[in-house]
This record gives structure tokens, C-alpha cells and sequence, in this order.
């Protein structure tokens, strides 16, 4: 029994997807001109017409000759960790400066192992941060929110 | 020859600067730290430091990024060698013969003769930096538009083909890199391209946000949770333990010479580099030496294939200095960053700016020799830097990350930015694509496309005027045939992969 729904396959699914949406986006978006006055959307059009066709190839390959998956696991823990931990720093900077964002940013991420126990995943962050702060403030003159919105 | 020495003597000058040797020191200086800790290769390491160039001179920007780029590479060996883990990819090789050596006591000497092969293929990658240079320079002046564009598609065919496995993966790569790199106004229309109305998208994505998502995040997920620590291996590192024996010098001296020129050949070359070099003197000492000790720790295998990465790590400014199109995703960054500081490279910087030119090539020698000074004493230290484990580091190496993008930005929004592109880095590695061809097309994507224009609007809209002279054809040819046999070789090796799966089955 073959399954044809493996990585492979996704992978050109995806990429044809990608080349088709790009090339209907630019040429209806963008003027594509003439060859003698290319528009700003001939190029992009060439290029994902392109890729549309690279996505064919590699669907084709996929069909034709299905090899086995020596790809890794998706690590799925640390992956969304570390999203959501960047994620955490982009929301709490504004309002908060960077301290408190750099400190979330850590003790989250320090998640995705789960080697430590929660008190040294606490200091852990706590030193970031203050490398962070020493670094970005004190060595290198950063103008930016440590706490708070604006001033300090 | 005189010319070129009084290029040298005008470019110590530029390099020794108090500011510039300092910059070179702090760059040659970080980049080993970097390249020692695995996990962060020399792009994640230019892409961290390179918010810093922005606040210094163009020239001390270079030295500095200059010498990030070779220390992360120096860096690179010394974990391969103390753990079987290449600090960055191109020092795979590394492993081969130095982690032998050091598990047989003599991790002392192999790092210092990796010091020593480093210095001396570096040294010879800069003479062949010195002498072919003003040479393409001064023949590129004459390219138009169309040798431009012929050029930077057999520069990105190549870099698809030889640097990843699947052919149409890398090409893919490269297009969707391209595309990236129109994202933003349009240049001659000012129309916006592929922003879906973001403002933060309006100056295009950002190359910062890009590259340290794609390779810096994407990298500290992968790691996470299989990265190994040195074990409670002592190593003898002190100053007698690293001193090599008589015959071990004889042995590695033809390696080295060798191994240089490999060197300087593939890393001028587009799509190739320090990893295929150090392979290629690799397996060029394996059939010239004794081959029962190799891969058990032969000094051969350990000094050749690094001059070989070193020289090519020299010579791979030369299509990037004196034409513009870099063939290694790290020269595509040091690209990146020339733009943004208002240095467009190409011929005309090594005519015209002849103190900048010159001034990096010395530094990059003054660098070498730096690494030779700073490293024999640091060994100790480096091996120490490696014994704290993983996890304890990488919530920092994030916060460096996001950090260096806010930073240069000084918006929160590029931080949004970094992660998407950290979630599409992290995707496209799962599903077996390389980021380097990406990254290539993302730099020469906007360059392309003015030459594209360029040639078109030049003849008239007559597509003959890409071939219109011998250069752009034999480019053009090139590439196409690269294709066809980038294309069979993958076709012939799912095939064999096919044929393995069904006979394992039985």
C-alpha cells in the first residue's frame, strides 16, 4: 500500500499553490506593460509563473517516484514555544519596554525544555534579562524603553 | 606587480587604524565565541552582530563583518574537533580526522594546526583576492545589463543546484526568494508590490527580520532538543600538549598548500564554498596519503580541508566585491548590509573607492593573523564555553535575536515580522528545503529585476538582447545546461532511493 499523502507531496501542493496565487495576484494587480515598457508586474509574473511551474515538477516527482521519508520530527514543543515566546515580546514592548519583554521572552521559551525546574527557569530569565539591560542600556547606549512606554 | 603592492601598502594603511583593528578585533573576537557554540552558523552570527555596523564607519562595518564571518568559521572547528559537532556546517569535515585526533589525546595539537592551516589558507585566499580582482574589475566595467543578468542567474542556478540536494527544491528557493525581495515600492513605478496594505511592508522586508528568522530562530528550534554538550572529556590543551611533532608538521604542509589552492578555485566560484572545498581537499589527501588513518585521526585530514575553508571563505569576495553577486548566502547578507550602509558593490568600489577595497583585504589578513594570536591562548576557554549546556543558553541567543532586530528597527512591528518569517524558516526546513538559495534570491531578486527592465527597455522589447554578447550566452548556456543536469542527477537518485525502498521491504 502507497500513501500519497506524504511530505513530498505537500511540499510541491504547496509550492504549486504559492506560484499559482502569486501569478494571478501580480498579473491582476500590477500593469504588466509591454516588453518594450515592462510594467511593474511582467517580472513578478515571470517569476511565479515559474515557481507555479517548479510546483508541477515537483508534484510530478513526488508521483512518479515516491522515496522514503528521512526527514526529522517536527518539533512541535519548542516550535510553538518559541513563537509564542517572541510573540509574548512583540505584544508586552510597547506598553511595557523591553525589560519585562526580554524577561517573558526567556521564560517562555526556557519551556520548550524541560530540563529545569521553574525556580532556575526564573533566575534564568532574570540573568537574560539583565545581560539584556547592561548590554542594550549600559554598554551600547540604546535608546529604547527599558520600562514603561516612553522616558527611561 | 607593483601596482598590487602599492594596493597593499594603501590598504595596511586603511586597515591598521586604531578604530578599524579595533572593530577587527571585536569582530574576529565574537565571531569565534558564535561559531564555537553550535547551533549558530556564521549567518546567524553576521545576522546578530550586524545591527552594531550601523552605528560605525562603512569601512570599520566591513573589517568588522569581515571578520565575524572568518572567526565563526575558525569558531566552527573547534567543536567539531572537542565534540564531533560543527560549530557551523562548513566545518563538517572537521569531524572527520579532528575528533579522532582528540579522542587519541592530541586535541591540543589539531586545534592548533587547524589555527595554523586557517592562517595559511587565508593567507593564500587573499593573494588570489589581490590578484584576480582589479583583473574581473576592470573587464566588468564593460558589462551592461545583460551580462549583469546572465551572470546573476548562473550565479543563483549554481548556488541551487551544487548547494542543495533537490534541484527543483533549490530552484523554488530561489524564486520564492525573489519574489520576497519585490515585496515593497516598486522602483521606477512606485507602485506597491506584494504589501497587502502593511506600512511595515512598505520599504520591503526587512533583510534583518528575514535572515534571523529564517536562520537564526529556525536554527534554535531545530536545536533545542538535539544539540549535545561536550561530556566530561578533559581534554590536555595546555601550550606543550598543543605542539605538534616533527612529523606531523612534515605531513601537513603539502596538505595545506594544496588544500588552499582547492580552496581559492571553489570559493570564487558561485554556489560552492568553504563545505565543498574542504570535501573536495578532503578526498584529494585521502587518494594522495595513506589512507588507513584516515577518518582515525590523520593531521592530513585535518589541515588540509581547513586551509581549504579558509582560503575559500578569502576568495569568496571576489565575485561579491568586483561584481556585485555574492555566491554564498553569508556574502548575500555582507551584501545586504553594503547596500544599506550606501555601497553599492560592484567594479566601480574597487576603482573608485580603492581605500575601501584594499583596507578590508588587509584587514582580512590582519584578522587572520589575529585569530592565530587570539586562539592558541583561548583554547581553554573555548573548551569551557562549550560545557554549558544548551538549554542555559538558547533563551539568551533569542533574546539577541529579537533584541538586534528592535534594535536596528526601533518598531516592534519588524519583531512580528521576524516571527513570521521564523515560522515559514522553521516550515521550509521541515520540509527539506535549504534557506541559502532563498536568501541569494532575496538579495539579487530586486537587482535582477532592474537589469531585466533595463535590457528590455534598451532593445526594444527584443528578448535576442539577453544574448547579445559571448558572456551573457555563456552564462545563460551554462545555467541551462546545469538545469538539465542538476535535473537527471536528482531523477537518477529518487530513483535509487526508490529501488533501496522496495528491496529493503524484501
Amino acid at each position: 500500500m502507497r500513501s500519497y499523502l506524504n511530505r513530498d507531496l505537500m511540499t510541491g501542493a504547496l509550492i504549486f499553490g504559492l506560484g499559482l496565487a502569486a501569478t494571478l495576484y501580480a498579473q491582476s494587480s500590477y500593469q504588466l506593460g509591454t516588453f518594450r515598457t515592462p510594467g511593474p508586474g511582467l517580472f513578478p509574473t515571470l517569476v511565479s509563473s515559474l515557481l507555479t511551474l517548479v510546483g508541477v515538477g515537483l508534484l510530478l516527482q513526488a508521483l512518479l517516484a515516491p522515496v522514503p521519508e528521512t526527514l526529522p520530527q517536527f518539533e512541535t514543543r519548542p516550535f510553538v514555544l518559541v513563537m509564542v515566546a517572541v510573540a509574548a515580546f512583540a505584544v508586552i514592548f510597547p506598553y511595557l519596554g523591553y525589560a519585562l519583554a526580554v524577561f517573558a521572552l526567556s521564560l517562555i521559551s526556557s519551556f520548550a525544555d524541560d530540563q529545569m525546574k521553574l525556580t532556575r527557569k526564573l533566575v534564568l530569565a532574570a540573568v537574560v534579562t539583565g545581560i539584556a539591560v547592561l548590554l542594550f542600556r549600559g554598554i551600547l547606549g540604546v535608546r529604547l524603553p527599558v520600562f514603561g512606554m516612553g522616558g527611561f | 606587480m607593483g601596482g598590487m603592492l602599492d594596493n597593499a601598502m594603501l590598504g595596511l594603511e586603511v586597515a591598521l587604524q586604531p578604530e578599524n583593528l579595533l572593530f577587527c578585533f571585536i569582530g574576529v573576537f565574537l565571531g569565534t565565541i558564535l561559531g564555537v557554540i553550535p547551533g549558530i552558523g556564521v549567518l546567524v552570527s553576521i545576522s546578530l552582530l550586524f545591527p552594531i555596523t550601523f552605528h560605525i564607519e562603512p569601512v570599520a562595518a566591513l573589517v568588522m563583518l569581515g571578520g565575524i564571518y572568518y572567526g565563526t568559521t575558525y569558531g566552527g572547528s573547534t567543536s567539531a574537533i572537542l565534540l564531533n559537532v560543527p560549530g557551523t556546517p562548513s566545518s563538517a569535515v572537521a569531524c572527520l580526522d579532528g575528533y579522532p585526533m582528540a579522542q587519541k589525546g592530541r586535541a591540543g595539537t589539531a586545534l592548533f594546526m587547524t589555527t595554523v592551516a586557517s592562517f595559511f589558507g587565508g593567507t593564500v585566499g587573499i593573494l588570489a583576492l589581490m590578484g584576480f580582482s582589479p583583473m574581473i574589475a576592470a573587464s566588468a566595467l564593460k558589462f551592461g545589463s545583460a551580462e549583469y543578468f546572465g551572470l546573476m542567474v548562473l550565479g543563483l542556478i549554481a548556488a541551487s543546484t551544487i548547494a542543495s540536494g533537490s534541484m527543483l527544491k533549490g530552484i523554488a528557493m530561489v524564486l520564492v526568494g525573489i519574489l520576497m525581495g519585490l515585496v515593497g515600492s516598486d522602483v521606477y513605478t512606485g507602485t506597491m508590490r506584494f504589501t497587502f496594505g502593511q506600512m511595515a511592508l512598505y520599504e520591503g522586508i526587512s533583510i534583518i527580520a528575514l535572515a534571523m528568522g529564517i536562520f537564526g530562530i529556525s536554527e534554535v528550534v531545530t536545536s533545542i532538543r538535539s544539540v549535545k554538550r561536550a561530556g566530561a572529556v578533559r581534554h590536555d590543551i595546555s601550550f606543550r600538549a598543543m605542539m605538534p611533532t616533527r612529523s606531523e608538521m612534515r605531513a601537513s604542509w603539502m596538505p595545506m598548500i594544496r588544500g588552499s589552492m582547492i580552496g581559492s578555485f571553489f570559493g570564487a566560484l558561485p554556489g560552492t564554498g568553504g563545505l565543498i572545498a574542504s570535501y573536495m581537499s578532503y578526498a584529494a589527501e585521502k587518494r594522495i596519503g595513506k589512507t588507513e588513518t584516515f577518518g582515525k585521526g590523520a593531521i592530513q585530514g585535518v589541515t588540509g580541508p581547513e586551509s581549504a575553508n579558509n582560503a575559500a571563505d578569502q576568495t569568496a569576495f571576489i565575485p561579491t566585491l568586483t561584481l556585485g553577486i555574492p555566491g554564498s548566502p553569508t556574502m548575500a547578507i555582507i551584501l545586504g548590509v553594503l547596500i544599506i550602509h550606501g555601497i553599492e558593490p560592484g567594479p566601480m568600489v574597487v576603482v573608485n573607492q580603492p581605500d575601501l577595497f584594499w583596507g578590508l583585504v588587509m584587514s582580512f589578513w590582519v584578522g587572520n593573523l589575529m585569530l592565530l594570536v587570539l586562539n592558541i591562548p583561548m583554547v581553554g576557554v573555548w573548551v569551557r564555553l562549550l560545557r554549558i549546556p544548551f538549554h542555559l543558553m538558547y533563551p539568551a541567543i533569542l533574546m539577541f535575536i529579537v533584541m538586534g532586530v528592535l534594535t536596528t528597527y526601533n518598531n516592534a512591528i519588524q519583531v512580528w515580522v521576524l516571527l513570521i518569517m521564523g515560522a515559514f524558516g522553521y516550515v521550509i526546513r521541515y520540509l527539506g528545503f535549504q534557506a541559502a538559495p532563498l536568501i541569494l534570491g532575496f538579495v539579487l531578486g530586486p537587482l535582477m529585476e532592474e537589469h531585466f527592465r533595463r535590457t528590455l527597455l534598451l532593445s526594444g522589447g527584443d528578448f535576442g538582447a539577453f544574448l547579445s554578447s559571448g558572456i551573457a550566452r555563456v552564462c545563460l548556456g551554462a545555467s541551462a545546461l546545469l538545469v538539465l543536469y542538476g535535473l537527471y542527477l536528482s531523477w537518477t537518485d529518487r530513483k535509487r532511493l526508490a529501488a533501496g525502498k522496495a528491496a529493503a521491504r524484501g
